[in-house]
């Protein structure tokens, strides 16, 4: 499976063709934090399409949480940015799921315990 | 017999200047007029300014020359307990002000390069006046820094609210290139990035989300660092995503580095993501040498988008690091490209959560762009964002056994590309902005990320007289490592200065 992630679709090329033939005006940066959806992220070839949200969606989300969006088109590039970030915690997941990595997820560590495995990963810092 | 060249006060590395300070051959004063003056020039050639207090400077110059001589007079050393006093510096504008430092005298609460900032100031002083609420602690690092000494005489530009890469700001206007100002500074930490570049300070604390210490000091052709997650305390600090977060030095100097992780890492009690682990002396491995230390390259995603211009810089650096001893070996890396995507999940979500008391108040202050940013994280449903956080154990594990069983530290291009022009990245530009901007954190972020801690090192000027840099990477905690690498490149590899520039200019 890993092997297939890393032979697998450059999956922003057709994602950011398909926002320039579509959207053009998704080329400003308004959609990107630091870095936009990498060119080279890959997915398997057998995954679904970015999962983006409907741009009624994401106004009914504004509104429930009080957060002002003005209109169909800045719902859309929210949508946009923040569906390639959802596909790829769907394909990382998928991918250490098939290494069988993820088996142990419900007894494995917390969120909160990231911190704690880098202390015990340190080993001999002075090397 | 040769002339020695004059150098500028200003252009001594930090701890040059305080010893010099210490020993009376150099005085606060004049160390401080050095800085003003190349902090002027600075601030016309790159707008990496946002606040600067000349006056306060002066004052805590003059206090400052005299502590310096009562010491001297009194057979006192300083260098242990106030190893910076009468060092001026500048840092990015997001931490909360000390109270006492010159830096200070716009306000404790910084603008994060956002107009919205003016108004939640604005609030938040009337409330502590009126007593309702207490001020907001101070930034411990600034904190550690001013009680070794040091004073704070201004902040400088970044990215609003540190949400870009590029250097940008519609707000406060761009902060430019220190080497050729129509090109990007590199972002968040721009003004760090270029101030440190251009001698207006030697030393610029930043912060680093998803490359914003590393870009901005690859840039402008200085050193960056980006600790290990937890090395250094927030506390007082912008936040724009707690859970990756770090704060990072920009210097000219390996050994300004050093003696500045030194003076500010460490858990302060407050943070409770910092690492309470006791810090090594950083500074006691410099002189080691690299011997058989084994880098490694990696085969896959770091040089894929790497023009020749950059892989043969980097080939130049391995070249360099193996006559000097160290083993090169080619490693495999688990596959990084997704982990720069896990963590904007994890970064828009944060950073929608903790914008979201702003944006319903101010959201037509924030620039367009900026507040689309910090928007997105409203279609990240939390169950994503907490799988994106748990994911993260597993493929950490799995990257620091992979790659550092193998190797000790991990060697990649810190730009893949050239340093951009801002036109080409700004609002409004063609389609290859796109890419641009991806292939900028394309070797950053995933070790944001991670929490793992890199550098990012001057490499040489392209073709177009702008700066390369290469990056080293390295197990959690091992920050010494990597300045040690460091220090063995920036001997054999020396870069020219930015501010060379300023008497044909």
């Amino acid at each position: 499976m890993l092997a297939r992630l890393r032979s697998g679709l450059h999956w922003t090329d057709s994602l950011t063709a398909h926002r320039v033939r579509r959207f053009p005006e998704m080329t400003e940066p308004g959609v990107l934090q630091e870095g936009s959806p990498s060119s080279t992220a890959r997915l398997p070839p057998d995954f679904p399409a970015s999962p983006s949200l409907s741009t009624a969606s994401v106004l009914e989300l504004a509104a429930l949480a009080g957060i002002p969006v003005d209109d169909e088109a800045m719902a859309l590039r929210i949508a946009v940015g923040a569906g390639a970030a959802v596909t790829a915690v769907a394909a990382a997941r998928a991918a250490l799921q098939a290494a069988g990595a993820l088996d142990d997820a419900l007894l494995g560590g917390e969120a909160a315990d990231h911190l704690a495995l880098l202390e015990s990963l340190a080993g001999d810092g002075a090397r | 017999m040769s002339i020695p060249a004059v150098v500028d006060p200003c252009d001594l590395s930090l701890i040059e200047a305080a010893a010099r300070l210490r020993e009376g051959r150099l005085t606060s004063t004049a160390l401080t007029e050095s800085v003003l003056a190349r902090a002027a020039w600075a601030q016309a050639r790159t707008n990496c300014f946002l606040r600067l207090d000349a006056e306060a400077a002066r004052r805590a110059a003059a206090l400052a020359d005299e502590r310096l001589a009562a010491a001297r007079a009194a057979g006192v050393d300083l260098a242990a307990s106030l190893p910076l006093l009468g060092v001026p510096l500048a840092h990015k504008d997001m931490f909360v002000g000390t109270g006492s430092s010159a830096g200070a005298a716009g306000g404790l609460l910084p603008s994060c390069g956002s107009r919205v900032r003016e108004v939640v100031a604005l609030l938040a002083a009337e409330r502590h006046g009126a007593g309702v609420v207490a001020h907001p602690a101070a930034a411990t690092v600034l904190a550690r820094l001013e009680a070794a000494g040091a004073q704070a005489i201004g902040a400088l530009n970044m990215a609003e609210f540190a949400l870009g890469a590029t250097g940008h700001n519609a707000a406060f206007g761009d902060c430019r290139n220190a080497w050729q100002p129509e090109f990007v500074a590199g972002g968040s930490s721009s003004g760090s990035g270029a101030a440190v570049a251009c001698g207006a300070t030697a030393l610029s604390i930043g912060s680093d989300t998803g490359g914003s210490v590393r870009i901005p000091a690859a840039a402008n052709g200085v050193l960056g660092l980006k600790p290990t997650y937890g090395l250094l305390p927030r506390t007082g600090s912008m936040q724009l995503s707690p859970s990756i977060d770090t704060l990072g030095p920009i210097a000219h100097s390996v050994a300004d580095l050093a003696a500045v992780l030194q003076i500010i890492a460490g858990a302060d009690g407050s943070d409770a993501l910092a690492s309470r682990r006791v810090p090594p002396d950083y500074s006691a491995s410099l002189e080691r040498g690299i011997e058989g230390l084994r880098i490694g390259v990696p085969r896959n995603h770091f040089f894929d988008v790497a023009t020749p211009e950059v892989r043969a810089a980097m080939e130049r650096c391995l070249a360099a690091l193996e006559g000097a001893g160290a083993r090169i070996v080619e490693v495999t890396v688990p596959d990084a490209a997704p982990l720069a995507e896990l963590s904007r999940a994890v970064v828009y979500f944060e950073a929608t959560a903790l914008h979201a008391p702003q944006l319903r108040a101010e959201a037509g202050r924030y620039t367009p762009q900026v507040r689309l940013r910090a928007s997105t994280g409203l279609a990240i449903p939390g169950t994503v964002y907490l799988e994106a956080l748990r994911l993260r154990l597993p493929l950490l594990g799995r990257f620091v056994r992979e790659v550092f069983d193998r190797c000790d530290v991990l060697h990649t291009p810190t730009l893949p590309i050239s340093v951009p022009r801002r036109d080409e990245t700004d609002v409004g530009a063609g389609s290859g902005l796109w890419e641009i901007l991806a292939k900028l954190v394309h070797c950053t972020a995933p070790f944001n990320y991670l929490g793992l801690p890199a550098i990012a090192v001057p490499a040489g000027l392209d073709a177009r007289g702008l700066p390369l840099s290469a990056q080293f990477v390295a197990r959690p905690f091992a920050e010494a490592t990597l300045l040690r690498v460091a220090a063995v490149q920036q001997r054999l590899l020396p870069m020219p200065r930015a501010s060379g520039s300023r008497h044909a200019s």
